[in-house]
C-alpha cells in the first residue's frame, strides 16, 4: 500500500465517518414503538482511511456500494466533516474553509446537475462564471475548448431539462472545468450514458489529467472509466482501504488466476492426465481441462510462475501455440464486489 | 457561444438575476397566483364589509376606510413577503442536492437571498404593484398617514421581507434535524399569518395574544409597516418600530449563521 507521499496535493490521515441511523422495527407498530421511544444506532462508513495524492495523478476510487467511496469524496469536497481523523486539500480545511477550497476543486457528481433546471446551459455557465469570477477571457477560452472537445454547440440555447442524460453530464463536466480547478472530483461522471457519450467523457477527462496537469479523482464502477483515466486504484471495502496502489500493482497482487491454454499439434488422448504428473509439484493443484486440441491450465501465479509452468508442459506434449490470458482487473473487482476477495499480502511467486 | 463584451456581474448580483429569470419562466403560474390572490382579497375585504355594514361603528382605532386599507395592504404586503425559500433550502437538504450549492465559492445564505428576491420580484412584487395600484383607483384606499409615513412604510417593507426571509430559511435549516419539515413549516405558516397581523390586525386580538404577537418576529414582517402607514404607530413610533424590525434582523440572522455551522455538521447526504 503506498500512503504519505511528500508534496500532497489531498492528504487523508486516518479519516474516520459515523453516522447515527434510527433503528426501526417494522410496521406501523415499529413506526409508533419509534415515535415514543426512538433507537439509534452508529453506522460507521468509513474507518481510519489514510492516503495522499500528488497533483497531476488520476485516481480510482472503486468498491461495492456502502464501501465509502462517495462518503470520502463528500469530505474531500468539504460538503461533510468527519468525525474524526482529518483531510486537507493543498493544506487546507476544505470543510471550514469551503469557500477558498470551491476554488481550486471541481466536482460532478453523476446523479446531480449544478445547472439550472430552467435556463438555458450558456445562462448557467455564465451565471457559474459569474459566481468564481473567472476573468472573461479566460471565461471564454475555457468555454471554447470545452465546446469544441464535448461538442457542446447545439447545446448551449437549450434548457438544462430538455437535455439527456449523456448531454446534461457533458455540460455539466464543462461547468465543473469554467473555473479551471487544480483538482477534479467525479463521483460515478459516467453512470446510465451510452457507449459512445462514456468514450468521448473519458477521453476529455484523460485529457484534462494528461495535457493540463488536473488531478483526477474518480469514483465508478465502470471498469472502463477506471482503465482509460486512471493510472492509481484505491479499492475500499466496507469504509476501509483494502488496497492502494497502481493499476499493475493490483493486478499482480490480487490476480490469483492465471490461465494458459496450449494448441497441440495432435490429439494426445491422455493429455490432462499428462500435464497433471508434469505439474504435480505446483501448489495449490492447477485446474486442468482438455477440449479438442487444446489443453487448459489454471493455476494460481502467486505460488508459481508462468514461465516455469509453460516450460514443463511444453516438455510434456506436442505443443503448437500457446496463449497466456493476462490479469484481469475485472475479475479481480467482481470478486471485491461479491465478497470472495482474499485479501492480504500476497506470498511471492516462486 | 461565449461573453465577449458581456461584462461580469458581481456573484450575488448574478443569483438575483438567476432567480429573477427562473421565476419567469414560470411567468404561467405567477399570473394565476395574481389572480387567485386578489380574489381572495377581494372575499375578506367584503366579509368585513358585511360586518361593518351592519354596525359602523370603529373597531379598536379601525373605522372602515382604515380596516379596508389594512386589510388590502396586509395582503399586498404579505404577498410580497411571500418566499419559498424555506421549501427551497428542506428539498436540498433532504434530496441531496445541496452539494451543489456547497461546492461553490458563495454564502449559503446570501445566494438563498439573492435567489429569494429575484423569485418575489416576478411573483410578489408585480402582483403586489397591480394590487395596491387598482385598490387605490378602484376602492379609494386611505393615503399614508404623512409623506414621512409614506417613506418608511417602504422601508418598513423592505426590512420586513429580510425578517421573513430569515424566518423561512431557518425552517429549511430545520430539516437537517427533522428529516422533513413539512408539519413544523405549515404551523409555522398558519401561526405566522396570524400573528404578523396578515388576517386582522394585532390590536384586535386578545390581551394575552397580542403579548405573543409583540414578542414574534412575525408582526415585525405585516404588522409594522401597516402601522407606519396608517399612522397606528404611537408606542415607540416608527422609527422605534423600524428599530425594532433591525433588531430581529440582526438576531435571526446571527441565529442563522450558527445554526448554519451546527446544520453543516449534521448534513447526511445519502447515495452519490
Amino acid at each position: 500500500m503506498r500512503c504519505c507521499i511528500s508534496q500532497a496535493q489531498i492528504e487523508a490521515r486516518a479519516l474516520t465517518k459515523t453516522f447515527r441511523v434510527p433503528k426501526r422495527g417494522s410496521g406501523v407498530t415499529g413506526a409508533i414503538q419509534h415515535l415514543f421511544a426512538p433507537v439509534y444506532e452508529d453506522k460507521r462508513a468509513l474507518d481510519q482511511v489514510t492516503f495522499d495524492i500528488a497533483s497531476g495523478e488520476a485516481v480510482a476510487c472503486v468498491g461495492p456500494n456502502g464501501a465509502g467511496k462517495s462518503t470520502t469524496v463528500k469530505l474531500m469536497v468539504g460538503i461533510t466533516m468527519p468525525t474524526s481523523g482529518s483531510v486537507r486539500i493543498e493544506g487546507l480545511d476544505p470543510h471550514k474553509e469551503r469557500i477558498t477550497n470551491s476554488r481550486k476543486i471541481g466536482v460532478v457528481f453523476g446523479q446531480r446537475s449544478q445547472l439550472w433546471w430552467d435556463l438555458p446551459v450558456a445562462e448557467s455557465l455564465r451565471l457559474l462564471g459569474d459566481i468564481y469570477e473567472i476573468p472573461p477571457d479566460r471565461y471564454d477560452q475555457t468555454l471554447k475548448t470545452c465546446t469544441e472537445l464535448l461538442e457542446l454547440g447545439p447545446l448551449l440555447g437549450q434548457a438544462s431539462r430538455s437535455l439527456s442524460l449523456g448531454q446534461r453530464m457533458r455540460c455539466d463536466i464543462a461547468a465543473s472545468l469554467l473555473h479551471s480547478p487544480r483538482i477534479l472530483f467525479l463521483d460515478e461522471p459516467t453512470i446510465g450514458l451510452d457507449v459512445a457519450v462514456k468514450a468521448r467523457i473519458r477521453q476529455f477527462i484523460s485529457a484534462m489529467n494528461r495535457e493540463r496537469g488536473v488531478t483526477v479523482v474518480l469514483t465508478s464502477h465502470d471498469l472502463q472509466d477506471i482503465e482509460t483515466i486512471c493510472q492509481r486504484i484505491i479499492l475500499m471495502d466496507k469504509g476501509a482501504i483494502v488496497f492502494d496502489g497502481s493499476l499493475l500493482a493490483v493486478k499482480r497482487q490480487f490476480d490469483r488466476s492465471r490461465v494458459v491454454t496450449f494448441r497441440l499439434r495432435e490429439m494426445v488422448p491422455d493429455a490432462a492426465a499428462r500435464v497433471q504428473i508434469a505439474l504435480s509439484e505446483v501448489a495449490p493443484p492447477p485446474v486442468i481441462t482438455v477440449t479438442g486440441y487444446d489443453t487448459v491450465v489454471t493455476f494460481d501465479p502467486s505460488h508459481s510462475s508462468s514461465a516455469a509452468v509453460v516450460a514443463k508442459v511444453m516438455a510434456e506434449l506436442p505443443v503448437e501455440d500457446l496463449k497466456i490470458e493476462e490479469p484481469g482487473i475485472e475479475s479481480i473487482i467482481r470478486q471485491l464486489y461479491d465478497g470472495t476477495l482474499k485479501l492480504g499480502v500476497a506470498e511471492p511467486v516462486t | 457561444m461565449t461573453t465577449a463584451g458581456i461584462a461580469r456581474r458581481p456573484k450575488y448580483v448574478a443569483l438575483f438575476s438567476m432567480g429573477l429569470s427562473d421565476a419567469l419562466a414560470y411567468r404561467t403560474s405567477a399570473a394565476i397566483s395574481w389572480v387567485i390572490n386578489g380574489w381572495s382579497v377581494l372575499i375578506v375585504v367584503y366579509v368585513w364589509y358585511s360586518l361593518f355594514a351592519q354596525d359602523g361603528a370603529p373597531v379598536a382605532q379601525f373605522d372602515w376606510q382604515a380596516m379596508k386599507t389594512y386589510l388590502i395592504l396586509a395582503h399586498a404586503v404579505n404577498w410580497f413577503m411571500q418566499s419559498d425559500v424555506s421549501w427551497i433550502v428542506a428539498d436540498a437538504v433532504q434530496n441531496g442536492n445541496i452539494v451543489t450549492d456547497l461546492t461553490r465559492p458563495a454564502d449559503y445564505m446570501l445566494s438563498k437571498f439573492s435567489q429569494a428576491i429575484g423569485g418575489s420580484l416576478v411573483n410578489g412584487t408585480i402582483g403586489t404593484v397591480i394590487l395596491f395600484g387598482s385598490s387605490i383607483i378602484f376602492l379609494h384606499l386611505q393615503a399614508p398617514a404623512s409623506p414621512a409615513a409614506a417613506g418608511l412604510f417602504i422601508l418598513a417593507c423592505v426590512l420586513g421581507y429580510g425578517v421573513n426571509f430569515l424566518i423561512s430559511y431557518l425552517m429549511g435549516l430545520s430539516t437537517c434535524w427533522l428529516t422533513n419539515n413539512q408539519g413544523l413549516s405549515w404551523v409555522l405558516w398558519y401561526a405566522g399569518r396570524i400573528l404578523a397581523g396578515t388576517v386582522i390586525p394585532i390590536s384586535l386580538f386578545p390581551g394575552w395574544l397580542q403579548t405573543v404577537a409583540w414578542a414574534s418576529p412575525f408582526q415585525a414582517t405585516v404588522s409594522t409597516p401597516l402601522l407606519i402607514y396608517l399612522g397606528h404607530d404611537q408606542q415607540g413610533g416608527a422609527l422605534g418600530l423600524i428599530g425594532v424590525q433591525v433588531a430581529w434582523i440582526i438576531g435571526l440572522g446571527a441565529f442563522s449563521r450558527w445554526l448554519y455551522a451546527r446544520a453543516m455538521r449534521r448534513l447526511e447526504i445519502q447515495g452519490g
